[in-house]
């Protein structure tokens, strides 16, 4: 037996079992049920077919034809943009990224090299002195590494975050100032 | 050939002049049917437009259309957005995010006219607020059978199920659909 053959005869089946429960729970198979609804030719139940026409025809005069030709433009538009934004965000955001690390690693090794007079950059984001059980990320020349790279981290998702607002907000104003779709997605 | 297979192979047959126009005799055939679907499953009809508008820039994109069932398809496609939507917190943000933006940049007159139709049909027949209280899958199914008149196999094929459990399903919604109605009449 192929495939096919055992889903019609499960589906024969399926359609047997399923007339025989339907009498029994009172649809409109049994007759002798004084609450049977009353089922057409094609097994619809008559009365939800009459709530479910009368919602058609009045959905009918709503009007859609009015909307359907500003969806058309919209969804046409939508479809030829480009689908890599988000590929081109991650790259401007990977390379800022980048750009900002060496920055931050280039005052560190200045620092360390004794060309800079200044230690207060990471000075000031940590405590001088440890006490108690805490050590800070730097102290004399020390710094942790495991701080440091939750430091970094953390400034990498601000930056992560800003660039995601900035991008949505560029987004609205394109939006608002240039005429163009109203209902592009803003995120996509 | 009955009317709907004649719309299925008009569509065929525009797709063969060119992605374009296939894509707007599918578009003009489908776009009200496949609205009201997911209004008739969401009960809003401003995620309605936007599940809507995705759903259709998943046909635009679609290459090699005319192997499939296009009705059929294009419900599938329609009930995957649906569901996808209700799962997914990335989709309901960017739903979110697309309504924050309307409060920059209202609406067009005619979409904003179409939802007040919308809503006053949907408040005078109540039909929606009874569909709601619906299992999403049953809803799916008996939105499909009563208000599309799709056929036992058009809906397996649609949601991706058997042709049985379409019948269970179906069987199990009626029930409960009336039992709603008949509690949100008496409280009325």
């Amino acid at each position: 037996m192929t495939l096919k053959d055992d889903r019609d005869e499960r589906n024969e089946r399926n359609e047997r079992n399923f007339d025989g429960e339907n009498a029994s729970a009172g649809g409109g198979t049994n007759k002798n049920d004084p609450a049977a609804v009353p089922e057409n030719a094609n097994g619809h139940d008559e009365e939800l077919v009459s709530i479910f026409r009368k919602q058609a025809a009045s959905d009918s005069g709503a009007g859609i034809d009015n909307i359907k030709n500003i969806e058309y433009a919209r969804i046409t538009g939508a479809a030829k943009r480009s689908p890599n934004a988000f590929y081109y965000y991650l790259c401007a955001f990977l390379l800022l990224f980048i750009v900002f690390m060496a920055y931050n690693i280039s005052i560190v090794a200045n620092e360390k090299a004794g060309l800079s007079p200044s230690r207060e950059y990471y000075h000031n984001a940590y405590d001088a002195e440890p006490f108690g059980e805490t050590r800070p990320a730097v102290y004399d020349d020390y710094r942790d590494p495991a701080a440091m790279l939750m430091f970094f981290a953390a400034e990498g998702a601000v930056l992560f975050i800003l660039m995601a607002l900035f991008a949505v907000l560029v987004r609205f104003a394109y939006l608002k100032f240039s005429g163009a779709h109203k209902k592009i997605s803003v995120l996509c | 050939m009955n009317e709907r297979t004649a719309k299925e192979e008009k569509i065929k047959a525009a797709y063969l002049s060119g992605r374009e126009k296939g894509f707007e005799a599918l578009y003009d055939s489908y776009y009200a049917d496949i609205f009201y679907f997911l209004l008739n499953m969401s009960s809003d009809s401003e995620l309605a437009l936007d599940l809507a508008h995705d759903t259709f820039i998943k046909a635009y994109k679609q290459e090699g259309i005319e192997e499939y069932k296009i009705k059929s398809w294009l419900f599938k496609v329609a009930s995957n957005e649906f569901f996808e939507y209700k799962r997914s917190y990335y989709r309901k943000i960017k739903y979110y995010m697309n309504n924050v933006y309307k409060l920059i940049e209202p609406p067009d007159d005619a979409e904003a006219k179409f939802f007040e139709r919308i809503n006053g049909i949907d408040d005078e027949l109540k039909l929606r607020a009874s569909l709601i209280k619906l299992d999403e899958k049953d809803r799916a199914v008996i939105t499909l059978r009563y208000y599309n008149d799709f056929s036992y196999e058009q809906i397996a094929e649609a949601l991706g199920i058997e042709a049985g459990t379409v019948m269970s399903r179906l069987h199990r919604a009626k029930e409960r659909l009336k039992e709603v109605m008949k509690d949100d009449a008496e409280r009325r």
